[in-house]
């Protein structure tokens, strides 16, 4: 009996390749080692029959493991990309953060694309409302005739009421809300708007902004203003 | 193995930060690096925690999957030096294998003992009894059903050391076997 460079005899050597054999993962030359081998040793076939019933056990271990309902796609989702992870985040930006969201939540893809380019076009509006409003004289003074300047205490927005709202009922919301229209209408419809009548901080802002459109209808359009 | 057309796709697209190819990649091993794990450090809660930890270095160290194995040779390499870690930590702190093991056996219920005598749960309750490098090996060849060179690149050590360390799992697995009334005639 020889024995290789590992310690094996020719015989063990040949023995080390048979759960793979069994697997049917071996390359064409061991496998025909291994299959020379078999014709011409009859104890040989009895190791596969041991092979085939330790891999039986190690599959119904492995599968009888039990999974914890808590393991779900989710939880992992969660733990290796955590919503409030930023530096964005940590500053309170949540009309970026919301933005950022539609193109990283996970979402089939469809809708996500859907929603990037619904976002696209968010931002560009954004942009060129801004640009407008630089670039626009004002064309309507609030009836107290008080100053709208950006230098102006509070905190402001840029506002497009739903067209099914009333003179009345945003009248009356608005009061209810302590918003005050300052400026506008603008072109398109826009108007500027106090939400605070003291400086919030962006984050204060994001937030009111976000409770506003949240908790009326009144809006389609609410965006931070200078 | 070299990693499939799909494989790729799925990492370019992880690579490029798209939680939509992480959703996929979680979906389609989750489960598969959990029972490797959970059969290694013998903890439920400490396989799910080591679970994430693998998606997450996957996530972060994306870019760096070459396209030379699998992606389940590449999560299944992650996962073991995870749980190598976790082993070795483990140690550090004074609980290893046998404490385990006397554990279980301290749990078994009389109905348990009687099931053992039955040959298959024998031969189960003996492949639970080796050692955690060689109950590693042994579900990465039967149950993962990986070839030797993946193997090789999940332990990180030449393929002839893959299949050394198979055939003294197998050996070992006989010799508990015999001690517990069971002779299989090999080796």
């Amino acid at each position: 009996m020889t024995t290789g460079s590992n310690g094996l005899s020719e015989r063990e050597e040949l023995e080390t390749l048979l759960p793979w054999y069994v697997l049917g993962r071996l390359d064409a030359a061991d496998r025909a080692r291994v299959e020379a081998w078999l014709g011409r040793d009859a104890d040989a076939a009895r190791l596969i029959t041991l092979i085939r019933e330790e891999q039986q056990a190690a599959v119904e271990l492995n599968t009888a493991a039990r999974i914890p309902a808590s393991l779900t796609v989710e939880r992992t989702m969660a733990h290796v990309v955590p919503k409030r992870s930023s530096p964005a985040h940590a500053e309170g930006n949540t009309w970026w953060i919301g933005l950022r969201d539609l193109f990283t939540l996970p979402t089939p893809g469809a809708v996500r694309l859907a929603a990037g380019a619904a976002a696209i076009v968010i931002l560009l509006q954004g942009i060129a409302i801004g640009t407008l409003w630089r670039h626009t004289p004002a064309v309507y003074e609030t009836a107290s005739g008080q100053s709208t300047a950006s230098g102006a205490a509070g905190s402001f927005a840029l506002a497009k009421f739903a067209d099914a709202v009333t003179a009345q009922q945003m009248a009356k919301e608005l009061g209810a809300l302590g918003i005050s229209i300052v400026d506008g209408p603008k072109p398109g419809g826009l108007y500027r708007v106090q939400i605070a009548p003291g400086r919030l901080s962006d984050t204060e802002r994001d937030e009111r902004i976000l409770q506003l459109r949240r908790e009326t209808g009144l809006f389609v359009l609410l965006t931070p203003a200078p | 193995m070299n990693a499939t057309v799909d494989d790729q796709w799925v990492m370019s697209r992880l690579a490029a930060r798209d939680p939509g190819a992480l959703r996929t990649l979680v979906a389609r091993h989750q489960v598969r690096v959990f029972r490797f794990l959970a059969r290694l450090v013998r903890n439920e809660a400490v396989a799910e925690e080591l679970t994430n930890e693998v998606f997450l270095e996957a996530w972060r160290n994306a870019s760096g999957f070459a396209g030379r194995s699998s992606l389940t040779t590449w999560l299944l390499a992650i996962a073991h030096n995870r749980a190598v870690s976790a082993l070795r930590k483990r140690r550090e702190e004074g609980w290893d294998d046998e404490q385990a093991n006397r554990l279980a056996d301290d749990a078994d219920d009389p109905e348990v003992s009687a099931q053992k005598t039955e040959k298959a749960v024998v031969l189960r309750r003996c492949l639970d009894r080796l050692s955690a490098e060689h109950r590693e090996i042994v579900d990465l060849v039967y149950y993962q059903e990986l070839s030797v060179a993946e193997v090789s690149e999940v332990l990180g050590i030449p393929e002839a050391t893959v299949k050394t360390r198979m055939f003294y799992a197998r050996k070992k697995l006989s010799d508990i076997l015999k001690g517990a009334g069971i002779d299989r005639g090999w080796p």
